[in-house]
């Protein structure tokens, strides 16, 4: 009797196991050879489900009717387009879809950080063999589009439009202070700030000239450090944030525009406007700093909030000694691609190439958005309306030093928080000797790269 | 006789099938919901595994990663996870300061509710009402609460002269404090245990121990005290296990409080929780290897506290009713 | 035992007047018990006033320090049904708590009762393994779970789990550490008497949890039902993992989470999507407070 009870036991205990044994399997799925659709010939209805993340209801409804015309080009496309609701999320949400079968034809996502994950574990389709069939060319793109849509080789997404960033400043600010061009240096760049910022009674900021704080509106180190032209990684993909001079100085100066004001003064000055980035009343808008960090599209958020600011753009500065970086910045942004396991990847290249590179619709969405346009035919279209402080941004987006920031990697973009959270500290006086410090940033993320990669 | 035993066989017999029919939910869903799982990860906390390719064994390299420990294939010697040591910091700390919070002030409003004749349960229920509350919608409420700048809370110490109000979310000195505040509000479940606890004290040993002439502090220290001991393990025991699982509050304040998405434990990592980059590791860069070895960690943590937790509750918890 | 009779002119023993000083200090005392103890409840009750404020004011006037919503948005309530999918996720999270409910209480009742009603050998070492699974952090359970719910049972029955409430309902439908621990102790309670009598004529483990057992356990059966529903509401951590996915399937307290606008948080909508949330459960709690608080008694006091 209780032999028996034992076996029961034993069975009810090895059954997970080997149950379980059997689970440690891999993701398989391989895809068929593209073949290109001759679109003259009658085809089989197709539904394509595209994923996309823009919430807001004005700009859903705008990339729907933006998109429409692809269901007259194609008439035996329909598109089923979903929303996704949790755009922080969306590339985690796409790849556990992906894994699971359940993923979208066309996925269209707010930013390149995970391209080099899906490149290198193969969870969005190389789209050369479409291209080289289609007789499709990169160069209809700036050379920046390169830095975040392929990687390895793999050309695993195209740009549909995409941010670029630069500088703003206030006009009317600029002259009360006797100023009437844009600073070009990081050391003019500095001058303008002190000589801009306005304090109160308290001694607390009133104005800021410009705030230099990680995550202050987009701003990040690396984007400092652009300026003195700096790299992330060597040639062997090691990082050499320690090694590299550029960040060092751009670290440097940050401090001393940070000591100026008094960590605790511009710390608290932060934590005023951070939360109103996306509102009516955010710090520039309202007039509260005179020069900050942004991207093209603050130019139309200005315009549509019809904030009284006499404003202009231009490209941030470069280091003193780096002249050759002036009006390059960082780019990059929305990026359309076919995931694994799509079961239309034939018809959604059409939707790709279409999304990213057909003038209407790039001028539509460009219209809604205020996003850079990406090909120069829709750079240069009449029926395109976008503020002309734009044209900043359209000329950062073709420049040979611009690119895009944090360079793909295959563990996606969570190394660079090594950096950041490394900036916060220093930024505060925690950081210690900033060799040491950024080479333990360093080792870090050489240490999370070895240890995410794929066997 | 042989008849007798057979029979008495067969009837235990019955018995045992018929336990093993009550308990087949349970062993089914213990079987393939906890221990097949936590055997599969078992497994995978020895592997390098991304969920799209299989499994690979890597022997201790996860571990030794986590602790900085001996070398692994292809790292420098003393590689190490730079958040690993911190969320397990942050971890300790919030039971280290929450879970006695918790019970000093769960005791100390309870015992204010023992005295009172009228109104006990209307108190009991707005204290215990918090505590129901969704851990979401409370994380929510005090970020915006306590906002350093338009919430209502830093505007009242603002008010007060010679005061100057902190940062809260967005000071990291300052951010844990502040999930202390928020965890102050939802101690209404303790409240009421340790209420119903402090009730179940014999009326007559106190009045034994008043005869002898004690006053409040000695009642208090003689009589009351041992006799809750069992509830404040009980608390403290829960409290812990929690503790050590931390994760809604931090997500959503790390979250909210500070103008980066997708980004966890901001600011500066102190709300960095040893479930947040658990969670971080496993489901945002897919390194489920990884996750699982810092999962097996967090369990024989949790089960080697609990384990001395009992062990040395035999000093100071007085179950019963025994007279002192 | 019989009461003596009490001699003639003489009061019972606790019923003398006390003191004008005593009664007077005991009076002062009670006064000062009251006020902290009102000091107390503003400090736990101010948060929600602050935000059902806050939930009643424009966007910009969420941001600022003043108090009152001037104008006073009730349009917000609706707004917030407008801005996201409200209905479909309460449903979502009335699906999710309801089922899982009702599996908890089906499969907990025969386990409790094999656990209190029956003797046999091995009893309390199985009951501990049970509730060891109490301390069990569930997130070593998460990361495997997620991989099979989202890779392998679809690749051997071509079910979908993943972005549906399948993965958070299934498993409620085989016990619950929590939930068995409650029910068992309060089996334990019943009388041996009344299962006998059922025994007598001639009923089987059946019979007596259908006619004595459950019937008489409604209050503890109340109690986890009620306590589990909640946790349901609640909970986070479950629909994170799970539910990321689809929009059409989350819950309301991932909802909650994911409210913004295009980038930052609308506080003047969350507080008033905070508020609809957390409306139910307090209703809920207030209209059952009395099986709550035996609850959580029966498990802290007798635990």
């Amino acid at each position: 009797m209780k032999r028996l009870l034992l076996y029961i036991g034993i069975a009810a205990l090895a059954a997970p196991v080997i149950v379980t044994a059997a689970a440690c399997g891999g993701g398989g799925g391989d895809s068929a050879a593209p073949s290109p659709i001759d679109t003259s010939a009658s085809q089989e209805p197709v539904t394509l489900t595209v994923w996309h993340p823009w919430t807001v209801k004005s700009e859903k409804e705008g990339f729907a009717t933006a998109v429409a015309p692809f269901e007259t080009m194609y008439p035996w496309i329909t598109l089923n387009i979903v929303t996704f609701p949790n755009s922080d999320e969306f590339d985690q949400t796409l790849i556990k879809n992906i894994n699971a079968g359940t993923a979208p034809d066309v996925a269209i996502s707010f930013g390149p950080d995970y391209v080099g994950k899906y490149a290198a574990d193969g969870l969005w389709e190389d789209l050369k063999p479409y291209m080289t069939a289609d007789d499709f060319n990169m160069d209809v793109f700036a050379p920046a589009a390169l830095s975040y849509t392929s990687y390895q080789g793999k050309q695993v997404a195209l740009p549909v439009l995409t941010d670029a960033y630069g500088l703003y400043y206030n006009k009317t600010m600029f002259a009360k202070a006797g100023l009437t061009e844009p600073p070009k240096t990081m050391s003019e760049l500095m001058d303008y700030a002190k000589k801009l910022t306005v304090r109160d009674a308290n001694g607390d900021i009133k104005v800021a000239g410009f705030v230099p704080l990680n995550a202050f509106n987009e701003l990040g180190p690396s984007d400092l450090a652009h300026a003195w032209g700096a790299k992330w990684f060597d040639s062997s993909n090691k990082a050499i944030l320690a090694s590299d001079p550029g960040w060092a100085s751009a670290f440097t100066w940050q401090k001393q525009l940070v000591d100026w004001y008094g960590k605790d003064a511009i710390t608290k000055f932060y934590a005023t406007w951070v939360d109103k980035e996306w509102t009516p009343d955010q710090v520039f808008e309202t007039g509260n700093v005179a020069m900050i960090w942004d991207g093209e599209w603050r130019t139309k958020m200005i315009a549509n909030d019809k904030a009284a600011i006499d404003y202009d753009t231009a490209p941030f500065p470069a280091a003193d000694d780096h002249p050759e970086m002036y009006g390059s910045g960082r780019v990059g942004g929305t990026i359309c691609g076919i995931p694994r396991g799509a079961k239309n990847p034939d018809a959604a290249w059409l939707l790709v190439k279409y999304m990213s590179t057909d003038t209407d619709f790039l001028v539509a969405l460009a219209n809604m958005l205020g996003n850079v346009p990406t090909t120069k035919a829709s750079a240069d279209s009449p029926d395109l309306q976008v503020p002309p402080q734009m044209t900043t941004f359209i000329d950062v987006w073709n420049h040979a030093e611009s690119l895009f920031q944090p360079p793909l990697q295959s563990v996606g973009a969570t190394y660079a928080d090594f950096l950041n959270n490394y900036n916060d500290k220093w930024v505060q006086g925690k950081g210690g000797d900033l060799q040491v410090g950024l080479q333990t940033v360093d080792q870090d993320i050489d240490n999370e790269l070895s240890m995410g990669q794929a066997p | 006789m042989a008849e007798r035993r057979r029979a008495r066989r067969r009837s235990a017999l019955r018995k045992y099938g018929v336990v093993l029919l009550l308990l087949a939910p349970w062993i089914v869903g213990f079987c393939a919901f906890t221990l097949g799982p936590m055997i599969l990860s078992l497994y995978w906390s020895f592997c390098h595994y991304d969920m799209v390719n299989a499994p690979r064994w890597i022997g201790l390299a996860n571990f030794k990663f986590m602790f900085g420990l001996g070398t692994i294939k292809g790292l420098p010697p003393g590689a190490h996870d730079p958040y690993y040591w911190l969320s397990v910091r942050n971890t300790l700390w919030i039971i280290a300061f929450g879970v006695p919070l918790r019970i000093v002030f769960g005791m100390l409003t309870a015992m204010l509710l023992t005295r009172p004749k009228r109104g006990v349960n209307a108190y009991r229920t707005l204290f215990f009402a918090p505590s129901m509350v969704p851990r979401v919608a409370t994380a929510l409420v005090f970020v915006y609460l306590l906002n350093p700048v338009s919430g209502p809370i830093n505007n009242l110490i603002d008010a007060i002269p010679g005061l100057s109000a902190p940062l809260w979310f967005f000071d990291p000195a300052w951010a844990k404090p502040a999930l202390l505040i928020m965890g102050l509000w939802g101690i209404g479940d303790a409240i009421v245990i340790y209420l119903a606890g402090l009730l179940n004290v014999p009326r007559d040993l106190y009045e034994a121990i008043a005869i002898e002439g004690a006053n409040a502090r000695q009642r208090f220290r003689h009589v009351t005290l041992p006799l809750i001991t069992p509830v404040i393990f009980f608390t403290l025991i829960m409290g812990i296990i929690d503790g050590f699982q931390y994760f809604d509050q931090a997500y959503v304040a790390g979250n909210a409080a500070s103008g980066q998405n997708a980004v966890l434990g901001q600011p500066q990592g102190s709300l960095l929780f040893y479930g947040l980059w658990l969670y971080e590791k496993a489901f945002r860069s897919f390194q489920m290897g990884y996750a699982s070895a810092m999962a097996w960690m967090l369990f024989l943590a949790t089960m080697a506290c609990t384990v001395v937790l009992l062990l040395t509750s035999r000093r100071w918890v007085h179950y019963g009713g025994g007279n002192q | 035992m019989t009461t003596a009779a009490r001699p003639e002119g003489t009061q019972p023993a606790g019923r003398r007047r006390l003191p004008a000083r005593v009664r007077r200090h005991r009076f002062l005392g009670t006064i000062a018990n009251h006020a902290v103890l009102i000091a107390v409840s503003l400090m736990f009750v101010l948060p929600i006033v602050w935000i059902a404020l806050t939930s009643l004011m424009t966007e910009d006037q969420a941001m600022t320090t003043d108090l009152i919503p001037n104008p006073v948005m009730w349009s917000n309530f609706v707004s917030v049904f407008q801005q996201i999918d409200l209905w479909r996720y309460t449903w979502n999270t009335v699906l999710y708590a309801g089922i899982t409910t009702i599996g908890v209480v089906v499969s907990c009742v025969p386990v409790a009762y094999a656990f209190s009603r029956m003797k046999w050998r091995g009893r309390n070492i199985v009951f501990l393994l049970v509730l060891s699974t109490l301390m069990l952090p569930v997130q070593i359970t998460t990361v495997p779970l997620f991989v099979v719910w989202a890779r392998d049972l679809p690749a051997w029955t071509g079910i979908q789990f993943i972005g549906t409430l399948k993965p958070l309902i299934i498993p409620s439908f085989f016990g619950d550490a929590f939930s068995i621990f409650l029910l068992r102790q309060f089996f334990m309670t019943i009388p041996d008497e009344l299962c006998d009598a059922v025994r007598v004529d001639g009923g089987g483990h059946w019979q007596i949890l259908r006619r004595v057992i459950v019937p008489l356990s409604m209050p503890a059966i109340m109690a986890v039902a009620l306590f589990h529903f909640i946790w349901a509401w609640n909970d986070f951590y479950g629909p994170l993992v799970y539910l990321g996915q689809s929009p059409q399937a989350q819950t309301l307290s991932l909802a909650l989470s994911n409210f913004r606008g295009m980038h930052h948080v609308q506080w003047n909508l969350t507080m008033a999507a905070t508020l609809i949330f957390m409306i139910p459960v307090v209703v809920i709690f207030f209209l059952a407070q009395r099986v709550f608080i035996e609850g959580v008694t029966l498990t802290g006091v007798k635990g």
